[in-house]
């Protein structure tokens, strides 16, 4: 299991551990069977190109689901995703190695509920952000 | 692009059912083993990231036929609660809105939105999902 991370573990521009992905070739075919995306930008070299893509890229919904997990492997079992905003800003490749990174926007309660907004974004090697974002998770509170 | 635009035209605002997907504990785990996500939760809890996955490739390829380019623009998700093993979850999906305006070469660029809604087997919300599709 996760570490436990408590609403008073966490500062305004603290940052989120990061999460490095190198997602496969082999990556890209199993996303698409489990979510039944079959284009063949997304596994077929030849076809891609005749795109005028570089090559075969990442499914965007692949990488956000790399956010989606940096923000499960920072909150722990108790951090309730509620929301998660992305735009695709550039296109990711296999074989890259992603850094998924974040830091926290804001921290507040409401109703007796603790929340923590945060801006995510992935970073391929070139240091370029190709997929930026925003996420607000509900958190535990130690004395409640 | 203006044919494909002109094809949808009718279905802005109309809701569609796009399909129920029973949420199995062996759905969970192969899902997050694509991802590569090997946190234990991910057993009888479904990772946030698996909803927006459940029917979208259903509604792409009408869209991937109407457009000679069709990139994805943004994805928001709004998680009401979380998505367990034994779920069925009903997806229905609507084409909010078409906006146009000229791209970086000059050339129109379409923007479609499409809102998703997920409800489980009891009728509650699990989830609502706003995808953006940048059609050329």
């Amino acid at each position: 299991m996760k570490k436990q991370l408590y609403y008073e573990d966490i500062a305004v521009g603290g940052e989120i551990p990061p999460l490095v992905k190198k997602p496969t070739t082999d990556q890209l075919v199993r996303w698409g069977e489990v979510s039944g995306d079959h284009n063949p930008i997304h596994f077929d070299e030849d076809f891609a190109r005749s795109r005028g893509l570089p090559g075969v890229i990442v499914q965007g919904q692949l990488a956000f689901s790399f956010l989606s997990q940096l923000l499960s492997d920072w909150t722990g079992e108790q951090g309730v995703l509620l929301k998660l905003n992305c735009s695709y800003k550039g296109m990711n490749f296999p074989g890259e190695t992603l850094t998924c990174r974040g830091k926290v926007i804001k921290q507040y309660t409401m109703a007796d509920k603790y929340y923590v907004d945060c801006s995510l974004w992935v970073e391929n090697p070139r240091g370029e952000k190709t997929l930026s974002g925003t996420a607000t998770v509900a958190l535990p509170h130690r004395e409640q | 692009m203006a044919e494909g635009i002109a094809a949808l035209k009718d279905s802005i605002g109309v809701e569609r059912a796009v399909g129920v997907y029973e949420i199995k504990r062996a759905k969970i785990e192969s899902f997050a083993r694509a991802i590569g996500d090997p946190n234990p939760l991910w057993q009888d809890i479904a990772p946030p990231s698996l909803i927006p996955a459940l029917g979208f490739a259903r509604i792409l390829p009408e869209l991937i036929s109407l457009f000679p380019t069709l990139l994805h623009g943004s994805t928001e998700l709004e998680c009401h609660q979380p998505v367990r093993a034994g779920d069925r979850i009903k997806v229905s999906s609507k084409l909010a809105n078409i906006r146009q305006r000229a791209g970086k070469d000059q050339r129109p660029v379409a923007f479609l939105t499409i809102e998703l809604t997920y409800k489980n087997q009891r009728q509650e919300l699990v989830a609502r999902c706003r995808q953006v599709l940048i059609a050329q």
